[in-house]
């Protein structure tokens, strides 16, 4: 690669203001939320579809990596140019194109912070209802690269149910759509757009989405319950769903999470509790109050400790409370932690927590874990201090031993947070020969390797 | 370059989420490039532990620009100390010389003049009008502040003022008051802050002082958090109109307007009730509608000031985010934009010249005796 001559190129694409070289700049963009490090040689804000093609283009004549990237907020290293090559920021193209409220759907571009689009959603009473924990900062296009999930997974399901269609520029440079009808049903042809989500930015880069999106739900409440054990919460949880309560959130809390976050907030919460569960029902006001009456009925018939149910958005916020504070609880503990991804088959759920604590008491590691019960995902946050150079292999190895119980248990090694460069070494125990045809779709689409090479296998 | 290690400890702490991403001024007016958000300032100061990079005069601009609002600490979901770390770097970068042009000799000159502008202290007291006395020293003292005393002057008047007509018992240093020393530590001068510190301590024990009402929230913000003042009550003005109003020693008179409140950074976005001051004052002006910006409380935008580090800088980059504040307060329909600090009243002020836009910029005092002025005019 001739430095001076891409550097021109790209300064020509996209203007001298939209390309650095600065060791800054390319300092921060090596890293997202995750481990992974790796520095690229350039960086740029292109400004539209047409400038990303053109980057793309000239990455292929020069062999080099293409790195997509919105807000970095990624678990994974998706985002990290581990190879080097031209990161792809793409956070300048961060307009609201259209909200088309008499088709319920909006057509974004993929700098759009998921927290804005609901702002300007929830003003027209509607919503898009996968939400990552991290939406306040999470943009669009990475939510979809990596079908994000989050906290209502378990009643509306991941990002990707909620993506009509895509524009796309593949790694030849070509700018396509997925699907261009905002028809809810669309069955012509193969489905790139299911392709596409979740491809971690190896397939293309998007450029703009048409999402659907959802009228705002008249209330939203939601209960708490302790009970002694895990397995309790499990049942409880399984008992939520097989009766039609419906729940749009069923967040697990173990004992672990629940003493951080009393350190750290002051809660009380009873000394006997094994860990929590706090379900959220949204929907027609009544059938929000017959529903947490329901949920009341199963906490008492399998015998929680204690429970609250909230009846005023107050109250609910009170409930929310404990739940939103865990991350900051846990991560008070110690320097350094590694938020794992692990999801199972929800029958799978105590086994999965069984053995994540078997795995703390090996390696002398806390391991709190809290997350998404209702769909099977739990984050343990494996606590160390990375300046300890055998806490760092220790916690290390724990992530290792979590993705083996995990697969173990018929489950995958990641739920919501994406394959990256972090899990790599993984997904072979997972998909096995299926990872072969991933591997020729790959080939066809980007025969050069150059869009994001080094992530998902 | 070698940071300590309690900064070193509050870096690793630094998860990378993204959270700052979606509230840092400056990022957000620096078209969200990463290099200018706080996980960007963070990594680059690890990456200059690690060797990685030297200091620049852009790394310079990068840790001088945070405006230390601290709204990415109160979002920061690992709890990052991200106040202390910038204040700390700033610190070990002014000890080696690493500072911009203006800030340089700022820490010496609040040493000896006492003041953040340089000037004779012997002008400290100027403000305060011909026909009005205020005792010297006593159990509560106003203390004025560099800013209101050497330039906003007419706030001190107009608080000054207030708290006469409501017949409120309070002294003050004159000449004698000594700047609170923030600006010094911004700057990252330390040792000259430690001075400060113990020379104001030492003073307000030797008056006798029980109480302090401060013109500033800076001044407040840096008696509440650095000072050893442990019998000292440390009040911003806007919690003692809020005293007088309850108890009923403010009449006020009617005055049409609709009016919204800018929250000062410095007021630590952690406590309620100081968010609930300024409030139960506007709200018990007759006539007043209070309506709320999107920003309001702990989560209220800066003004760009900067605690006038950003301002004497780069001042440029604070009318940006000045103007954007502006824009949310004429979003809602705001006449008056209120505030309680002098460095916001500042900034504002000259973006609305600037950039012209038609919004009135007031101190709440100064909206305050506009009020008394109706009453006493019927």
């Amino acid at each position: 690669m001739n430095f001076e001559k891409v550097h021109e190129k790209l300064i020509k694409i996209v203007g001298e203001e939209n390309v650095s070289v600065d060791v800054m700049d390319l300092i921060c963009y090596s890293r997202d939320a995750s481990e992974i490090v790796g520095l690229p040689q350039f960086v740029t804000w292109p400004l539209t579809a047409e400038q990303v093609s053109e980057i793309v283009k000239l990455a292929n004549e020069e062999k080099i990596p293409v790195v997509p990237r919105t807000a970095g907020t990624s678990l994974s290293g998706g985002p990290v140019p581990v190879n080097g090559g031209i990161v792809v920021d793409l956070s300048k193209m961060n307009t609201i194109i259209e909200i088309d409220e008499r088709n319920f759907t909006a057509l974004v571009e993929p700098g759009v912070v998921v927290a804005e689009l609901n702002e300007q959603l929830e003003r027209r009473g509607l919503f898009f209802p996968p939400t990552p924990a991290s939406d306040i900062a999470a943009a669009i296009g990475g939510s979809i690269a990596v079908n994000a999930g989050g906290i209502r997974a378990v009643k509306y399901g991941v990002i990707g149910d909620w993506v009509l269609g895509l524009e796309v520029v593949l790694p030849t440079g070509d700018i396509i759509w997925t699907r261009k009808t905002k028809a809810r049903k669309c069955v012509s042809g193969y489905d790139l757009t299911k392709l596409m989500v979740g491809s971690e930015g190896t397939l293309g880069i998007i450029t703009k989405a048409l999402l659907a999106v959802h009228p705002l739900p008249e209330a939203r409440l939601s209960a708490l319950a302790y009970f002694k054990t895990v397995e309790e919460v499990v049942e409880c949880v399984y008992e939520a769903i097989r009766r039609n309560v419906d729940p749009s959130a069923a967040e697990l809390m173990d004992r672990y999470t629940l003493i951080a976050v009393s350190k750290y907030t002051g809660l009380s919460f009873p000394g006997e509790a094994g860990a929590a569960v706090l379900f959220e029902v949204d929907g027609m006001r009544e059938s929000v109050e017959r529903r947490l009456i329901m949920l009341e009925s199963i906490f008492k018939k399998l015998g929680a400790i204690d429970y609250q149910i909230a009846k005023t958005p107050e109250e609910n916020a009170f409930i929310w409370k404990s739940r939103k504070a865990a991350l900051a609880a846990i991560a008070s503990l110690r320097p350094s932690f590694i938020t794992c991804d692990a999801t199972v088959p929800i029958e799978k759920l105590s086994s999965l927590l069984n053995g994540i604590e078997k795995i703390a008491r090996r390696y002398d590691l806390l391991i709190p874990c809290f997350g998404h019960a209702g769909d099977g995902n739990i984050h343990p946050m494996i606590l160390f201090d990375e300046r300890e150079k055998s806490e760092v292999k220790k916690a290390y190895k724990a992530v290792e031993d979590i993705v083996r119980v995990t697969l173990e248990l018929g489950g995958t090694i990641t739920g919501e947070h994406g394959v990256g460069a972090s899990k790599i070494k993984f997904i072979e125990a997972e998909h096995g020969v299926t990872l072969e045809v991933m591997k020729r779709i790959k080939k066809t689409l980007d025969p050069n390797n150059i869009m994001n090479p080094g992530k998902v296998f | 370059m070698k940071l300590n290690d309690k900064l070193e400890e509050q870096i690793i702490r630094c998860s990378r989420c993204g959270f700052c991403r979606a509230v840092c001024p400056v990022f957000e007016v620096k078209e969200r490039v990463e290099s200018w958000n706080t996980r960007g300032r963070i990594l680059l100061l690890r990456a200059l532990s690690e060797g990685q990079i030297g200091v620049t005069n852009d790394l310079i601009e990068r840790i001088y620009t945070c405006t230390l609002c601290g709204i990415c600490e109160v979002t920061c979901p690992s709890g990052v100390k991200v106040k202390d770390i910038i204040e700390t770097a700033r610190c070990t970068f002014a000890e080696q010389g690493y500072l911009p042009q203006t800030l340089v000799n700022m820490g010496p000159t609040i040493k000896e003049t006492r003041n953040i502008y340089g000037e004779s202290n012997r002008k400290r007291a100027l403000w305060v009008p011909n026909d009005i006395k205020i005792p010297y020293g006593g159990d509560t003292l106003f203390y004025t502040g560099c800013v209101s005393a050497y330039r906003t002057t007419e706030i001190a008047r107009s608080i000054v003022k207030v708290l006469m007509a409501s017949n409120y018992e309070f002294g003050y240093l004159g000449s004698d008051e000594c700047c609170c020393g923030g600006v010094a530590l911004w700057a990252g001068y330390k040792r000259a802050f430690d001075e400060v510190v113990s020379l104001n301590t030492r003073k307000f024990e030797e008056v006798g002082a029980s109480r302090i009402v401060t013109g500033c929230p800076a001044c407040w913000s840096v008696f509440k958090k650095y000072y050893p003042l442990k019998n000292l009550e440390i009040l911003h003005y806007s919690q003692v109109f809020e005293e007088l109003i309850d108890a009923d020693r403010l009449k006020l008179q009617r005055l049409e307007a609709k009016v919204t409140f800018h929250d000062p950074c410095h007021f630590d976005r952690t406590s309620s009730e100081i968010y609930d001051s300024p409030r139960k004052v506007l709200e018990n002006i007759p006539g007043i509608s209070l309506i709320e910006m999107a920003h309001n409380k702990e989560k209220s935008l800066c003004c760009g000031g900067g605690a006038g580090v950003v301002w004497t800088s780069y001042p440029r980059l604070s009318l940006l985010m000045a103007e954007r504040r502006l824009k949310e307060a004429k979003d809602v329909g705001a006449e008056i934009m209120v505030t309680s600090c002098p460095l916001c009243y500042i900034t504002f002020n000259v973006c609305k010249k600037r950039k012209k836009i038609d919004i009135e910029i007031l101190d709440l005092s100064q909206l305050l005796t506009r009020a008394m002025c109706a009453h006493s005019t019927n």
